[in-house]
């Protein structure tokens, strides 16, 4: 199957999956939007979608978007995760004179907070979207 | 104006549109233009970028997770009524977020809010015929 990716003036990628009107149509109509575009028969993973990125005739995953992006869905996951909320529901409570945080949930609130520092290093150094993918707490929500 | 099998005579396309006459019969290539017909249908594969099944579909484009176009092969009269259904084991809430009479923006969401790409998304579109 033929897809027309096609480059958007946001640095995005449209891609057109023909249905009643053929592939070289869809490509015509986007060249004459002038917009880079071209006819691609294999498609990146989609776990990084928005990183996707034209290049001439081939599309691909541009690496240092994908890198930004699998930071923030850490930063976020971190930010979601219920040890997360439980470290700030008990930093409230002593801060209003309650109980004081034990040493194990301070040691736990230490790693989750320095988290997206430990990770940054090994996801620069990831060559490629699986490797890249692979980065990922096991205890985190995808 | 033929009968069909020598009795109702066969209904006009702008008959078909109004939908009051009780005297006409409706052909099949015409079945499509009455208000209460579906004007388009579609249903795709998100992870595959794979279109399953369509009607007046020309194409769909897909501008990042959780985000498509539906285009029209026959534009409506104005602009249409959209329902999609997002399929997914986690919840997806699909919305039609733009709808033109030649073409509808589906987003599909998570349950933060966060535009999130479903297993399969479901489509169809009422209106009335340009």
């Amino acid at each position: 199957m033929n897809w027309v990716a096609s480059a958007r003036p946001d640095g995005g990628v449209d891609l057109d999956i023909p249905v009643a009107m053929p592939a070289a149509d869809l490509l015509a109509r986007r060249q004459a939007e002038g917009r880079a575009a071209a006819l691609v028969s294999e498609l990146p993973t989609r776990r990084y979608r928005e990183a996707w990125a034209l290049a001439g005739a081939a599309l691909g995953v541009d690496m240092a978007r994908a890198r930004a992006l699998h930071m923030a869905r850490l930063r976020a996951a971190r930010d979601a995760h219920p040890d997360w909320r439980l470290i700030d529901a008990a930093r409230a409570r002593q801060q209003d004179g309650g109980a004081v945080m034990s040493q194990t949930l301070k040691d736990r609130a230490q790693g989750l907070r320095d988290l997206p520092q430990v990770y940054q290093p090994l996801v620069d150094a990831a060559v490629d979207a699986e490797a890249l993918w692979a980065l990922w707490p096991g205890d985190f929500a995808r | 104006m033929s009968g069909f099998g020598g009795g109702l005579p066969a209904a006009t396309a702008a008959a078909v549109k109004a939908a009051a006459s009780t005297s006409a019969a409706v052909s099949p290539g015409r079945f499509g233009d009455h208000p209460r017909a579906i004007k388009a249908r579609c249903r795709w594969d998100s992870a595959t970028n794979t279109v399953a099944e369509a009607v007046n579909v020309s194409s769909l484009t897909d501008h990042g997770g959780g985000e498509w176009t539906v285009n029209l092969t026959t534009a409506l009269a104005a602009a249409g009524v959209p329902v999609a259904m997002a399929e997914n084991v986690g919840l997806r809430v699909a919305l039609a977020e733009a709808n033109a009479d030649s073409s509808v923006k589906i987003v599909t969401r998570q349950g933060d809010g966060n535009r999130a790409d479903p297993t399969a998304v479901h489509f169809v579109l009422f209106g009335r015929a340009s």
